[in-house]
């Protein structure tokens, strides 16, 4: 613990850190006030779930209908008495017949396809039962609102989260040899050992700077977007489509947001956040690994830069050339996680290829991270130290 | 006791040290040899900074790889570039250095109190290192080396940047430490361990080439080296040690087989031995 300690006090003196943190959060609030203008319409939805309730139904419609008349209102009042329940009416075949079209080059990312489709369908009919998409949520503001909170805000807190971690590791693992105590901290008992304490105390640091970040910025965003009354609305609300509008292939039009657990606003928010922390470690932990092989903090960070911009381009150039047989196993590198936070936890359309493939991604990266950074260790331990 | 057996250490297809045998008993050992002769390689192999190519290293009989942090924990090791974090004190420094020799921090505080007053800091033991000058960050390595009351001490460089009076301090303390425990002194400046390394180890071309007390060393040039007045036409097998001022003016120490017209015998001393063994063509 007492060398855990030192290690964060080397960090707590690294005044590059602490400006870059703060840099972070003022982006962060740059971005939120780029926003203002969609905030307002999402507040208004949220005050009326706030005085009528999530689940609408008659007497929401009713409630409504009592309340001071828009133009704005009048057109929801319109939709809402003639919405059903869509989840009622999901049928997968056709997508699946797509989809073995489309990933007939690539045969076993088709059968991953139909097996997580058919999954997809059996949560489409246990969530008709539950009748989550009658949820208001925040009503037509609530797409706008998840693609700015979640494509945007909490995508910009990841990467700072990431970069900070990579910041911290890179700054401990190459503390020594800055400062030129290599010799006398590899001489001593503790020895090279002092390395797998390093990776321990940069990761701890790294997720609580990515935790502090991330309760700054969204008190900050949630002081101005007013959440009161949607906390407990369902992810699957028909008003929340998900990621699929924008995708450039025909065939992901538009579908429902299909989340593998029954995710209310406030849950699915946490699960990210700790998705989202979960990635921060595993890029911290890939760091670590990389800093301890190379010993060098500026070469560490631009071989990191290379190759995870490198698989990043080939991920999506494949995606974008639907070259499925190197799009799919590229889809389970962090990176590829990164890029699709508003999928998260959800069937996630030609993005994903079994059910819960995020957190099946975070969690084999994290022990594959550990195992990385096990075997750097151990070559550093074995390895002549020129100091 | 410390033995190196038949070590040898290579870089690529650079050897830099090769088939080294030695054994290190209680006292302080100096290892004399020009710059790039092997010492530091030496050292930081007995520091595990290094790892050997092949042979072993042996304290009390078993691996110092084996061994690991035990034997490391009865080492104590002042690198050559002694690195330090500027924004700690001295104090601070040393309970971190306390920390990775896993030392009680009460333990550790009494004896870094101890240590600052040995060195001469105890009256700067609140400023921060970035402040002090080099002789001051020396003593600071110094005592970070003693922290842990060390059975093996090695030193590599320690009086660089010391005054002379610093460096007689130093001379006084190897000393008296050195008892009871095995001190290994690096340097190439004769005057440091002259008078107190018991035993002088030397390499040549990559190789052990003696270890031996001062006096056996100088002993194998006795009748071999001459005074004679400075000017005076060097002949073949004649070979210049070097310079000084004499009561007669300017003088020349020369290495030769017979004595040189005119040439008054000296006395020869352990520079005189390392200029001789370490002539132009030998390395």
């Amino acid at each position: 613990m007492t060398l855990l300690k030192y290690e964060w006090r080397k960090l707590a003196g690294t005044p590059a850190l602490w400006a870059f943190l703060a840099l972070c959060f003022l982006f962060n609030c740059f971005l939120l006030f780029a926003s203002l203008w969609t905030c307002r319409t999402f507040n208004e939805g949220s005050a009326i779930a706030a005085q009528l309730g999530q689940r609408v139904d008659a007497d929401f419609v009713e409630g409504l209908a009592q309340l001071p008349q828009t133009e704005e209102h009048l057109k929801l009042l319109d939709f809402l008495r003639k919405m059903d329940n869509p989840l009622e009416h999901y049928d997968s075949s056709t997508q699946r017949q797509m989809y073995g079209r489309l990933l007939q080059d690539a045969p076993l990312a088709a059968s991953l396809m139909d097996w997580k489709l058919r999954q997809a369908a059996r949560r489409a009919e246990h969530l008709a039962e539950t009748g989550s998409a009658l949820d208001f949520f925040a009503g037509p503001a609530t797409e706008e609102a998840n693609g700015i909170l979640y494509r945007l805000f909490f995508k910009a807190l990841l990467t700072e989260g990431i970069l900070l971690g990579v910041l911290v590791m890179l700054s401990l693992t190459d503390h020594e040899r800055v400062h030129r105590t290599t010799a006398a901290v590899c001489s001593s008992l503790v020895g090279r050992r002092l390395w797998r304490i390093k990776t321990l105390a940069g990761v701890a640091a790294a997720l609580a700077l990515y935790l502090i970040l991330a309760a700054a910025s969204f008190a900050a965003y949630f002081a101005l977007w007013d959440y009161s009354g949607v906390w407990g609305a369902s992810m699957a609300s028909q008003f929340n489509t998900g990621i699929f509008h924008e995708s450039k292939f025909s065939y992901d039009t538009y579908r429902p947001f299909l989340p593998w657990a029954d995710f209310t606003a406030g849950s699915y928010l946490l699960a990210t956040t700790a998705l989202g922390a979960g990635l921060v470690a595993v890029f911290t932990l890939l760091a670590a690994a990389c800093g301890t092989l190379v010993r060098n903090a500026y070469a560490s960070a631009v071989g990191l830069a290379v190759l995870t911009a490198g698989s990043w381009g080939i991920w999506y150039a494949s995606y974008l050339r639907g070259c499925w047989a190197v799009f799919v196993p590229l889809s389970f590198l962090p990176v590829s996680l990164w890029d699709q936070t508003l999928g998260w936890f959800t069937e996630g359309g030609i993005l994903y290829f079994i059910p819960w493939q995020e957190t099946v991604t975070a969690v084999v990266w994290l022990l594959l991270g550990g195992g990385g950074m096990h075997l750097a260790l151990k070559r550093f331990n074995r390895k002549d130290v020129e100091v | 006791m410390l033995s190196v057996e038949h070590v040898t250490k290579k870089y690529g297809g650079f050897t830099a040290l090769e088939d080294i045998s030695l054994t290190f008993t209680p006292g302080v050992y100096g290892l004399l040899a020009p710059n790039g002769a092997g010492k530091t390689t030496l050292i930081k192999m007995l520091a595990t900074l290094l790892f050997p190519t092949s042979g072993q290293i042996l304290w009390d009989g078993e691996d110092i790889r084996v061994l690991d942090g035990e034997y490391r924990g009865l080492l104590g090791y002042l690198p050559q570039d002694f690195g330090y974090y500027p924004y700690y004190t001295p104090r601070q420094f040393l309970l971190y250095a306390a920390a990775l020799q896993c030392i009680p921090r009460r333990k550790a505080e009494d004896r870094i109190e101890q240590l600052l007053k040995l060195v001469g800091l105890e009256d700067a033991a609140g400023r921060k290192l970035r402040q002090f000058s080099g002789g001051m960050l020396q003593r600071v390595g110094i005592a970070q080396a003693m922290l842990g009351d060390p059975r093996l001490l090695i030193l590599d460089e320690p009086t660089a940047g010391l005054d002379p009076r610093e460096r007689v301090r130093f001379r006084n303390l190897i000393h008296s430490l050195s008892a009871d425990r095995i001190v290994i002194l690096s340097t190439h400046i004769v005057s440091d361990i002259e008078t107190i390394a018991g035993q002088i180890v030397m390499f040549r071309d990559h190789r052990l080439y003696c270890c031996n007390s001062p006096a056996a060393i100088c002993a194998r040039f006795h009748g071999k080296v001459f005074e004679v007045p400075a000017g005076t036409k060097l002949r073949e097998g004649e070979f210049l040690l070097s310079e000084r001022q004499g009561e007669q003016g300017a003088m020349m120490r020369l290495l030769c087989d017979a004595p040189p017209p005119g040439g008054v015998p000296a006395t020869p001393g352990l520079e005189d031995a390392f200029l001789a063994i370490y002539r132009e063509g030998t390395a």
